[in-house]
């Protein structure tokens, strides 16, 4: 017999029947994009969690000792820290936010948010604004599809934190499948929750973006420093570990189809073609 | 094929060939459709975003790849045991 490449000879019986054949790739194309899409899905809302700190400016995000995250935690950091922090070698500034998970609450419905209070003209605030202006002393910023939600707009009142705020002002991007983010004052934000000389978080800008930063801040404070994309990252996989099994079940039954769709269908595919083979 | 006289390790590698032809050709349709998906997805439903990684489209395409080449060689078993013989009667 001629030696003849096995591919092309592959590849031209593949093609020979041109409507079998696309509908076997149709039908692998398909189940392929239901896994792709399901893990596209995951991938993008798990990205979205953390958009608060991916947007940041700052370089590192210092919390209490032994606190990694924002959702689901707790820090409290001694103002006084702030202050050691930014005589710091190397160290731009350091402005402290108080923060807490909560909702934002009208007559036309609930939205859940992580609540921010910053010191209005500092960092950790609301970026980019695309309506009104930073919030002043009873005032709050919305991300703007939640304000939508609420059938909110600038001047339009919601509660939360226990009072009532105004709407000063609307950022965009930071609702996500799980919640928004909002901004308040700092000071009001101690109000409301009773506290006094304490921030959550320091976000911290550094002259060089230097790993030895954060040890050195440690040293110093006694309090855990991490860079923003390590913070994000524990962030996220909190929030996946806490948050999204449901989806982690969903992603992999959808793996699991895909692949027995493609299994099958290249099973049938060569059974059609046995007679060809045989 | 195999009536002509082709071996079996011949007609694997033909068969397997197919498989990964049509499993390329299937996961670079699925690629271009989840990416329309996500653009459609991001002017639709901002807060549900479609992300394509790279590391996903890798462990899906392995995945399909070795799922599809079990699916097409399992049917070989058969060609096996087929008497050259018969073919040419059918």
């Amino acid at each position: 017999m001629t030696k003849v490449a096995g591919v092309p000879i592959g590849r031209r019986n593949l093609f020979s029947e041109r409507r079998r054949t696309f509908l076997g790739i149709a039908g692998v194309g398909v189940a392929l994009l239901m896994v792709l899409a399901l893990d596209g899905i995951f991938a993008g809302a798990m990205r979205e969690v953390s958009r608060y700190i991916d947007a940041s400016e700052a370089d590192f995000f210092v919390s209490q000792r032994g606190v990694r995250t924002m959702h689901m935690s707790s820090s409290s950091i001694p103002l006084a820290a702030v202050e050691r922090i930014r005589m710091l070698p190397g160290v731009r500034w350091a402005d402290p936010i108080l923060y807490d998970s909560g909702a934002v609450t009208t007559s036309e419905g609930r939205e859940l948010t992580y609540l921010i209070g910053y010191a209005p003209g500092g960092r950790g605030g609301p970026a980019p604004l695309v309506a009104g202006e930073e919030p002043g002393p009873g005032e709050i910023v919305l991300d703007e599809r939640a304000a939508d939600t609420l059938g909110l707009g600038v001047g339009g009142r919601v509660e939360s934190l226990g009072r009532s705020w105004r709407v000063s002002g609307l950022t965009t991007g930071m609702t996500n499948i799980v919640n928004s983010v909002s901004y308040v004052p700092f000071d009001d934000f101690a109000a409301a929750r009773g506290l006094d000389g304490v921030a959550s978080y320091v976000l911290v800008g550094s002259e060089t973006p230097a790993d030895a930063l954060a040890g050195r801040i440690e040293s110093a404070t006694g309090l855990t420093a991490q860079s923003r994309a390590r913070f994000s990252a524990e962030e996220r996989q909190r929030v996946k570990d806490m948050s999204t099994e449901l989806m982690q079940i969903m992603t992999f039954a959808a793996f699991l189809i895909g692949l027995a769709v493609i299994g099958l269908t290249l099973y049938a595919a060569t059974l059609s073609r046995l007679r060809e083979i045989g | 094929m195999k009536a002509l006289g082709a071996r079996p390790g011949r007609l694997g590698r033909i068969v397997l060939s197919q498989a990964a032809w049509t499993v390329g050709a299937g996961l670079a349709v699925a690629v271009l459709l989840a990416l329309g998906l996500g653009w459609v997805l991001g002017r639709v439903a901002a807060t549900l975003p479609l992300v394509v990684e790279a590391f996903s489209v890798v462990r899906v395409g392995v995945a399909a790849a070795l799922l599809g080449a079990l699916g097409a060689v399992s049917p070989l078993i058969r060609v096996s045991r087929v008497d050259p013989a018969t073919v040419f009667r059918r």
